[in-house]
Order: structure tokens, then C-alpha cells, then sequence
């Protein structure tokens, strides 16, 4: 499978499209993919109007598209920023989740949702997102940073302590407010992520700093590379590693925060999707962040799908889909791979 | 022409002085060893000429420039670093370990060109890399992998290249090979600088030897002059004897612990 980078981004591109086409069809009112496609190709001005129904486009153009593209955007960036990650700190088992990014997130968006201000705009609730995840993992940053050396152990451990207490924050808010049950049942649902009812203004939130992050992150590919084989080996490469490493952990956390703002959290994508892609593709960055972006939005969309889907009457939660999909293959993974690494 | 230089080196940690005083040049087709006890300051040393640590006075000189004021890319145009127990832990090609040699010269907007692909090629055929160009680094044994280093090593084309401890763990034909190897590269314009634990290998392909006691300069000049039984007392605090082989080379056969 080595070498075969190109062939498998495009394979990933392919059933990425397919899946967007699929997942938008697929819903209470069930659009055929063909249609599907018809109605899309008009909206953006390249084929005449068809046969369908004025409320299939409607549904289409205001609901459906801008929920797939929520979850393209969401797990493309998820996984992407996950693997940068991995890259930073040469260990596997990070993600963004690590330096307080989606508990800093969600502190933010129970706040909001406690103080009543995502009740008065849309736009609150995400903001409190967006501003919970860089605060919190800034100040875990500003913690672990002295005379400017930032220790990778130092960083984890005070993401653990930072993580650990804006969690406790998040449950005394949610605590706090239980009386109140529509907003105590609000705060648990965007704990455990969903995209139901994002729309276009989630798409515009999220697209810009997810696309231009990510694609600034593509450009470290080769830097992440050097950084794998050791500090000292890339600093002989002419690699600024301070500097690099803090450029990629501002651009990661600013991609993943723009993620939990629209998504709310989602866990095990950053973590599942480079590691499975890895096995794939080998662990060249070149290759690997590309794909991961493409590989992480093919397993939302689908994940959201199934979130839609399984369940006639309720939807089910992206957050809680993704993880009891992710976490027993992540543990098929581990035991696959147990004798190959180092043993206790 | 000189390629390498050090002036008046000084290094603290914690208080502690590691180095001091240490001053050296290194010319084109020369090859320096670097020897002294454990903690005596030699990967230090290492590192400053790398400029992976700035020395606290002196300065370090590569290509008549002063690497204080140069950007890390330059620093690694002009000297190259093989780290001891070079190792990846992550599956890397052997011919993606080795273009990783090219970083400080690519850009970020810069693909690798025909010239990096001939350096690369160039550094595989030096160091008989090339018959296992596809195969994974995790999956060589000790030899190989410290050849793929050193042929990274070789492909980013500087001038100097240091070396730390590039025989460590090496059996004895392994380490006499790898060390052949960057004894041709210095040939063909190039210096190099290394630190060596096996005295008989550093008296045979070194120059010059610097001897290190306790971060400062105890001995520098010709295995010949540098390596007496006095010295080995003196620094190492053994028991050695000196002798030459039917070729004239040095023998350093140590005994024991000095009384």
C-alpha cells in the first residue's frame, strides 16, 4: 500500500463525494441521488430546472447540504488537527483534546447556554465554544511555558489539570442548572455533539479557519516529517523547532476549536482516523494530512448518517455514534498491534 | 581552507562549567576526532558547533561566518549532524529518511527537484543504501540504519559533518565501514568532526585529534603526538600501550586501570 499516496487521496476524495451525495439524500424526505445531484447542479447555476418538487430543493439547499458540510468541515479538520498532533509531541495516542481544547470548549457553551445568551443569537453558542477552547488551551500553554521552553510532558500534564478542572466547572454549570430542565437538556446534548439543525451560518463559522488552517497546516507536512526521527536531528536540518512546534499547536488548536464550536464534541476522530490512515499510508505527513482531512469527513458524514438514521423516532448524538464506533476499533487496533511495541 | 572553526569556547549548565577555553579549526579534507572521558564535554561540544546550543562566550565560525547570526537553514547548508543511536521509531522508507537530508533546502512553496533527487541518489550510492531503498527503517538492523542516517547526513550536502559517537553499537567491521565512509566523503571536499570512543579506529582515519579533560583542551595534534601512554594516564586514567602495526597504523591496547 506504501507509495500509493495519490491513489488513495483520491479514492478518499471519491467516496467522500459519495457519501455527501448519499447522506443528503437520505432523511425523512428521501431524495434519490441522481435528484439529488440535479438540484445541486442548478443551484449552482450549471443545469436547467427538473422535475422535482419545490420542497425537495428547499430541504435540500437549506437543510441537508449545509449539515453535510458542517460534517465534512468538522471531521476533516478533527482529524487532521489530530494528526498534527500526533506529529508534535511523536506520540500516537494525542489529539487536541489533550492541551483542553474540546473541555475548554465545553465550558464555554454551558456558560452560554446558562447565562442565556445562546437563547438571544445563534451566534453566542459558538463564540462561547470557539473562546472556551483558546483560552483554555492557551492558558495550559502559558502554564507549561517558562523563559520560553515549553516541555512536551509538562504541556500534557497541565492540559490533564486545566482539562480536569474546566470538566468540573462544566458539571457544576450543568448542575447549577438542572432546575431548569430545557436548558439542562440543552447543555447535554451539545456535550454530546450533534449537527441537527446547523445550518449555512455554521457552514460560514467554521469554513475559513478550518480550510485555510488546515491547508497552512499541509504546508508544515515536511517540518512534521523531520520532527518524527528527533529535536535534535530536525534542528540539523535547519528546522526552528520551538518556533515550528508553536506555529502548528496555535494552527491546530484554532482548526479543532472552529470544529467543537459548530459540532460540539466529538470524540475519537482525531485520534482513530490518522492512526488507521498511518497503518495505510505510512506515517510520511505529505501524504497523511491530506488524507486524514478527507478520511476524518468521510467518517462524520457517515457517522452522521447513521446518527439520522438508526433510530426512527430521535436522533442519536454525533459525540456518543462516533465514539462507540471509534473506540472498540481503536482497541482492535491496539490488540493487532500489541506485540509489536515495547511491553511494561 | 578552513571550513570549521571554534573560538574560545565557553559552556555552563546549571553553574557547572562544561566547557572552557576550547579553540580548534578545522580545514577542508580533515578529519578531527574528538576524545576524552565520559562527561568530559564532548556531545556538548557537538551541539555548539551545531549551534543546537549557543555557548555562553566564543564563538563558532562555519565557512568564515559566525553561526550566532545565521538562520538554522544556513547553519544546515553548511554543516550536517548524524546524532548517536540516530533512530526512528515512526515506519519510515529508507529513501524518505534519507530526502529528509534536502530540508534546508527546499522551501515550503519548493518541491524536490531534479538536484535534490541526484543528491539523494548520490547519498544511497555512497553508503550502499540504494539495494534497500524501499524497505522500512524500524526494519534494519544496527548497521544499516546508522548507514541510512549517515547517508541523510551526506544528502543534505554541507560541507562539515558532525558526528557523535557514529560507532556506538556498531560490531567492529560496521563501525570500521561507516567510518571509511565519511573518510571518503572528507576527501572530496569536506571536513569532518567526531567524537570516537575506540582509539584505535580514531588513530587510524582521524587527522588530528582533540583530546578533552573536564571541558578544556588537554591535547591537540596527530594521533601520534596525542596518543601516549602518558596521556591515556593522565585523561582516561589507564593503563595503555602504544604500539604500530606492520602498516605503521596505531595500536592503543589499554590494560587496566592506571595504579
Amino acid at each position: 500500500m506504501r507509495g500509493r499516496g495519490a491513489t488513495a487521496i483520491l479514492v478518499l476524495a471519491g467516496l467522500l463525494v459519495v457519501a455527501c451525495v448519499l447522506a443528503a439524500g437520505v432523511g425523512a424526505v428521501s431524495i434519490p441521488p441522481g435528484r439529488s445531484v440535479a438540484i445541486l447542479a442548478h443551484a449552482l447555476g450549471l443545469g436547467s430546472p427538473g422535475d422535482w418538487l419545490h420542497h425537495e430543493e428547499v430541504i435540500l439547499t437549506t437543510i441537508r447540504i449545509p449539515r453535510v458540510l458542517v460534517a465534512v468541515l468538522a471531521g476533516g479538520g478533527l482529524a487532521l488537527s489530530g494528526a498534527v498532533m500526533q506529529g508534535i509531541f511523536r506520540n500516537p495516542m494525542a489529539d487536541p483534546g489533550v492541551i483542553g481544547v474540546s473541555s475548554g470548549a465545553s465550558l464555554g457553551s454551558v456558560i452560554a447556554l446558562y447565562a442565556g445568551w445562546a437563547a438571544a443569537s445563534v451566534l453566542w453558542l459558538p463564540a462561547t465554544a470557539f473562546a472556551g477552547a483558546l483560552l483554555c488551551s492557551f492558558l495550559v500553554y502559558g502554564i507549561a511555558t517558562s523563559r520560553g521552553r515549553t516541555p512536551v510532558s509538562t504541556l500534557l500534564l497541565a492540559g490533564i489539570a486545566v482539562g480536569g478542572m474546566a470538566v468540573s466547572l462544566t458539571s457544576l454549570v450543568l448542575f447549577l442548572s438542572l432546575a431548569n430542565y430545557e436548558v439542562g437538556r440543552q447543555m447535554m446534548l451539545w456535550l454530546m455533539g450533534g449537527l441537527d439543525g446547523r445550518g449555512w451560518l455554521h457552514v460560514r463559522l467554521a469554513a475559513a479557519p478550518v480550510l485555510l488552517g488546515s491547508a497552512w497546516l499541509c504546508l508544515y507536512a515536511r517540518d512534521l516529517n523531520v520532527l518524527l526521527t528527533g529535536e535534535e536531528s530536525a534542528m540539523a536540518l535547519g528546522i526552528d523547532v520551538p518556533r515550528t512546534r508553536r506555529r502548528l499547536l496555535v494552527l491546530s488548536v484554532l482548526v479543532t476549536a472552529a470544529t467543537v464550536s459548530v459540532a460540539g464534541v466529538v470524540s475519537f476522530v482525531g485520534l482513530v482516523v490518522p492512526h488507521i490512515l498511518r497503518l495505510v499510508l505510512g506515517p510520511d505527513h505529505r501524504r497523511l494530512l491530506p488524507a486524514s482531512f478527507l478520511g476524518g469527513a468521510l467518517f462524520l458524514v457517515l457517522a452522521d448518517l447513521a446518527c439520522r438514521t438508526m433510530v426512527e423516532s430521535e436522533e442519536l448524538r454525533l459525540g456518543v455514534v462516533t465514539s462507540l464506533i471509534g473506540g472498540p476499533f481503536f482497541i482492535y487496533l491496539l490488540i493487532q498491534n500489541r506485540r509489536r511495541t515495547e511491553t511494561l | 581552507m578552513t571550513l570549521l572553526e571554534a573560538r574560545d569556547l565557553r559552556f555552563a549548565y546549571d553553574g557547572r562549567e562544561v566547557l572552557s577555553g576550547v579553540s580548534f579549526a578545522v580545514a577542508e579534507g580533515e578529519f578531527l576526532g574528538v576524545i576524552g572521558p565520559n562527561g568530559s564535554g564532548k556531545s556538548t561540544l557537538l551541539r555548539i558547533l551545531l549551534g543546537i546550543l549557543a555557548p555562553a562566550t566564543g564563538e563558532v565560525r562555519l565557512g568564515g561566518d559566525a553561526i550566532r547570526s545565521m538562520p538554522r537553514e544556513r547553519i544546515a547548508r553548511r554543516a550536517a549532524f548524524l546524532p548517536q543511536g540516530a533512530h526512528s521509531d515512526f515506519a519510515f522508507t529508507v529513501r524518505e529518511i534519507v530526502a529528509m537530508g534536502r530540508t534546508p533546502w527546499l522551501g515550503r512553496f519548493r518541491p524536490e527537484g531534479p538536484g535534490d533527487h541526484a543528491a539523494i541518489a548520490g547519498a544511497m550510492r555512497q553508503t550502499g543504501t540504494d539495494p534497500f531503498a524501499d524497505r522500512l527503517v524500524t526494519e534494519l538492523s544496527g548497521g544499516e540504519r546508522q548507514r541510512v542516517f549517515l547517508a541523510r547526513a551526506f544528502a543534505q550536502e554541507a560541507p562539515v559533518l558532525v558526528l557523535d559517537e557514529p560507532n556506538a553499537n556498531l560490531d567492529l567491521l560496521h563501525a570500521f565501514h561507516l567510518v571509511d565512509l565519511v573518510r571518503q566523503r572528507v576527501r572530496r571536499s569536506a571536513a569532518a568532526v567526531a567524537a570516537l570512543h575506540d582509539l584505535t579506529l580514531a588513530a587510524r582515519v582521524c587527522d588530528r585529534i582533540l583530546v578533552l579533560q573536564e571541558g578544556r583542551v588537554a591535547a591537540l595534534g596527530s594521533p601520534g603526538d596525542v596518543l601516549t601512554p602518558d596521556l591515556l594516564r593522565g585523561v582516561f586514567g589507564v593503563r595503555a600501550r602504544v604500539s604500530r602495526d606492520e602498516d605503521g597504523h596505531l595500536l592503543v591496547g589499554v590494560q587496566g586501570p592506571a595504579a
